[in-house]
């Protein structure tokens, strides 16, 4: 317990600095995945529509994720989120607002509100009454978009949707260039917010909550502000992606707030694995390549084939069929 | 001299059982004070009481004369409530100079920042490294919280206390499945504490318990059956029919 030197200090210092820094330093797999995304925008533009679609959902179950694997919210109803999202941008664009970026910031905005609105009802209680309180308010708000026909267009979807141009020049194509890399670069600025903020303190009290809401009270964290604080974030990332679909696909349909879009992003995401935020892109990339595959060996049965994988993967065990990407994506340090 | 923490007929019922019984306790400014009574006379109900974990039936608990009773645990901690826990709580994904950093940032008001990182926060740096100096746990600052021995993970308890900067530190039974040979250490980094910090500390082990507190206060079945100096308390026959059974007569 002597006096340490100066320079001893310094180097404890160095050392706490690079040991807090060490979750959020980047990897090189991490350079690798983003660089083959953007390769994707140049070299396959046949699979456009797909690439999209898988990007769109890789931004929703990043979203579950934040809820999930961060804060240890298990939620069943997270298409109610998405669905806000598509349902905003859809009506904007119906309406004559049809500014993509105005149609995003219009569909993160409400759906962070519904998002702060509920995040209340998922305070208390356990993981059971989470899954059911979720589910509720996902399928309360698919039955006010079955019947408020006039603002949705109920079970016809909503027609006339008309989209301007991106930045006033970049037109929407059919072949879903234009669709692709606008999905791909706000889910790029989106999946770096989440990684500043996630690695930032706020991100650490919310682990923090996560890992013993009693201790990080004891601390003097104040855990439902965070819980609120969080969900409410991870809704605005799910109404992101729910207004990403209704602009690139320019319809938007009961189905983007049903219940086998919550399912589906939970399986996409526990596929990819939870808590380190690359697990909802890998998923969601793995999910649409087997659909696509399967759905072209097997129209009728796809479903079937992808259950089926489903339950192969649980019962030989997820963490051991995906454990290299969990290594390498640094989840190890977790 | 002027009363920290002071409770004032403090109850908690848990159906037809009376947990805390009309508790009055006063702890002064720096007192160094020490909490004992035989299992289940209710200390860590107590303790849970006084930090917001559990509501009272009935009763007040001032800090610094201001009623806390109703204010939130989180709350409380920020007005310097600080306790620690009998069966550790810590965050077993975290690394070690993760959860001093985070405690020592929340006390600064910066653990809900969206974007600045602790890794270049040399004011919370410095606290953090100086915390984990005092209780020796420098070495360890990047290992995972769970792979630590016990011994270690009980320093880290209080040295995230600690972190937290009390004005008042409650130690739940600190040495509590700690070997004989390292409790001495347990209770040195609390010893360094600044001496207006009051510290009451519950306990079995009577040893420590003699030598590190000068008040000490006897729970039996829920309410304080006397108060006194170490010599006093060991000298009350009282204390020693109840506590010790009578077995040292």
């Amino acid at each position: 317990m002597s006096d340490p030197t100066v320079r001893g200090v310094d180097l404890l210092h160095d050392e706490a600095a690079a040991a807090l820094s060490a979750r959020t330093r980047w990897r090189w797999p991490e350079f690798a995945f983003w660089a083959a995304a953007a390769a994707s925008f140049f070299l396959l533009p046949d699979q456009y529509l797909l690439l999209n679609e898988a990007a769109i959902i890789g931004l929703f179950a990043l979203s579950l994720d934040l809820v999930l694997g961060y804060a240890g919210i298990i939620s069943l109803g997270h298409a109610a989120f998405f669905g806000a999202g598509a349902y905003t941008a859809g009506i904007l664009a119906k309406a004559g607002y049809g500014d993509p970026l105005l149609g995003l910031a219009a569909a993160a905005v409400v759906a962070g509100g519904l998002g702060f609105i509920t995040s209340f009802l998922v305070l208390r209680g356990s993981d059971l009454t989470r899954l059911m309180v979720t589910l509720s308010v996902s399928l309360v708000l698919y039955e006010l978009a079955n019947r408020l026909v006039w603002l949705t267009g109920g079970a016809d979807g909503l027609q006339g949707m008309v989209v301007a141009p991106l930045l006033g020049w970049l037109e929407f194509d059919i072949f879903g260039r234009v669709a692709y890399g606008y999905s791909l670069a706000v889910l790029f600025v989106l999946f770096l917010v989440a990684r500043r903020v996630m690695g930032a303190p706020f991100g650490l009290s919310v682990r923090a909550v996560k890992g013993n809401a009693l201790r990080a009270a004891a601390i003097g964290v104040p855990v439902n502000a965070r819980l609120v604080a969080i969900y409410s974030f991870a809704a605005c990332y799910a109404g992101v992606a729910g207004g990403l679909l209704a602009e690139t696909t320019q319809f938007v349909s009961l189905d983007v707030i049903a219940f086998h879009r919550s399912a589906d992003v939970m399986l996409t995401l526990v596929l990819g694995g939870v808590g380190y935020l690359y697990g909802g892109l890998i998923g969601a990339l793995v999910f649409k390549l087997a659909q696509g595959w399967l759905s072209d060996l097997t129209p009728e049965y796809w479903q079937f084939w992808i259950g089926l994988v489903f339950v192969l993967l649980v019962v030989a065990g997820r963490e051991r069929v995906f454990a290299w990407p969990l290594r390498l994506f640094g989840r190890g340090r977790r | 001299m002027i009363a920290v923490l002071e409770t004032v007929a403090l109850e908690r019922r848990f159906g037809g059982l009376v947990a805390t019984s009309k508790v009055g306790l006063r702890l002064e400014r720096g007192a160094r004070h020490a909490l004992i009574g035989p299992n289940g006379a209710g200390k860590t109900t107590l303790i849970n009481l006084l930090t917001g974990v559990l509501a009272p039936s009935g009763g007040r608990i001032l800090l610094e004369g201001a009623d806390i009773t109703a204010v939130r645990a989180d709350r409380r901690v920020r007005l310097g409530l600080v306790r620690t826990f009998q069966i550790n709580q810590l965050f077993a994904e975290f690394t070690v100079i993760e959860t001093v950093a985070l405690a020592v940032a929340r006390r600064h008001g910066r653990d809900g920042g969206f974007w600045r990182r602790l890794a270049g926060d040399r004011a919370v740096i410095t606290e953090s490294v100086a915390i984990l100096e005092r209780f020796g746990l420098a070495d360890a600052m990047a290992a995972r919280v769970g792979t630590l021995p016990y011994g270690r993970q009980r320093l880290l308890e209080i040295a995230t206390a600690v972190a937290c900067g009390p004005r008042v530190l409650l130690l739940d039974e600190p040495a509590a499945g700690v070997p004989e040979a390292e409790r001495d250490g347990i209770l040195a980094g609390v010893a360094a504490l600044p001496e207006d910090v009051t510290v009451l500390l519950i306990e079995h082990d009577m040893d420590l318990v003699f030598r590190f507190a000068t008040r000490i206060s006897v729970l039996v079945n829920g309410a304080i059956l006397t108060e006194g100096t170490p010599a006093e308390i060991a000298a009350d026959p009282r204390v020693r029919a109840v506590y010790l059974g009578g077995a040292h007569d």
